[in-house]
């Protein structure tokens, strides 16, 4: 069963998208704001196969929490991958920016 | 918002009914998992280019090696290195058995392949043979230019655990590639 971390500081969004993860037998693990987040990743990086964030365009605390997840995961082949999400609303320019930074964007529906 | 349900089986082989909105994440989910596997089983892909040969014959001698690039995610990350740099590269590559520096000069020095290596072409000489005590320089360059196409596409790969070196049971090292690699010839 792979393991999720999932930042999210929207709550109701970040329940919906656990619950319908684990109905797909991942095993997932909420954090509501980024420095959560650090710290379960410090604790037990090596237990998290995926990372999935929320990120905007104009939330720059999004991109810091983006570049300080990134920073944390260690040179090793079996690094988790970091998954963004972002909404419709954002553009093209978001998705390469995410991608620039290693991590794979999805455009919520 | 209408939504979409449709049914989907899940990892157990069970039927569930899916809310297709967050379809597109567990797809995302998915194409990481299936990118870390390929990783830890194959390593990463490497695009070795091949030029001055004659058709239709492939890695024959006399060809030059160009180039070598790092392909991640459908992107070409070129590697920058020496010309006895990408020989060693393509040697590894060809041969996927753990080898000692000894080996590996002995290997070069008998391939045709890298004896007449860019002879096709009409410049000057593109024959390098890697003496064994350098054989160890070399693999840092590599690591070097794996570690900078690495820094480049913003990925977090450790180049030692790509180009590995094992010890044996004596204090002699052995190298090995541990990549997928594909030849183009151009």
């Amino acid at each position: 069963m792979a393991r999720v971390l999932l930042l999210d500081s929207d709550e109701s969004n970040a329940h919906e998208l656990s619950v319908y993860l684990e109905g797909q037998h991942f095993s997932v693990k909420v954090c509501r704001d980024s420095k959560d987040a650090v710290d379960v990743l410090k604790r037990d990086q090596n237990d998290f196969e995926v990372l999935i964030l929320d990120i905007s365009r104009d939330r720059r605390e999004d991109w810091e929490a983006l570049d300080s997840l990134r920073r944390l995961i260690k040179p090793g082949i079996p690094g988790p991958g970091m998954l963004c999400l972002t909404g419709p609303d954002n553009g093209a320019d978001v998705v390469l920016k995410a991608e620039r930074k290693g991590a794979r964007c999805v455009i919520r529906r | 918002m209408e939504r979409t349900w449709f049914l989907r089986r899940n990892a157990k082989g069970q039927g569930v009914l899916l809310d297709d909105r967050f379809l597109p994440i567990v797809r995302g989910i998915e194409v990481l998992l299936a990118e870390k596997r390929s990783l830890i089983a194959v390593g990463p892909q490497l695009r070795i280019f091949h030029r001055l040969g004659v058709p239709p014959n492939r890695c024959s001698p006399g060809e030059e090696i160009l180039g070598v690039c790092w392909i991640h995610r459908g992107r070409e990350f070129p590697l920058r290195l020496s010309l006895s740099s990408r020989i060693l590269i393509d040697y590894l590559c060809r041969c996927r058995l753990p080898q000692t520096a000894a080996q590996i000069e002995a290997g070069i020095r008998a391939d045709a392949f890298y004896i007449r290596h860019g002879t096709n072409g009409k410049a000057g000489s593109q024959v390098r043979m890697i003496k064994k005590r350098a054989v160890k320089v070399f693999v840092q360059r590599v690591r070097l230019a794996l570690r900078l196409a690495f820094i480049q596409a913003d990925v977090r790969l450790d180049p030692r655990a790509i180009l590995v070196s094992q010890a044996t049971d004596t204090n002699v090292a052995t190298y090995r590639l541990k990549v997928r690699a594909e030849w183009f010839h151009v």
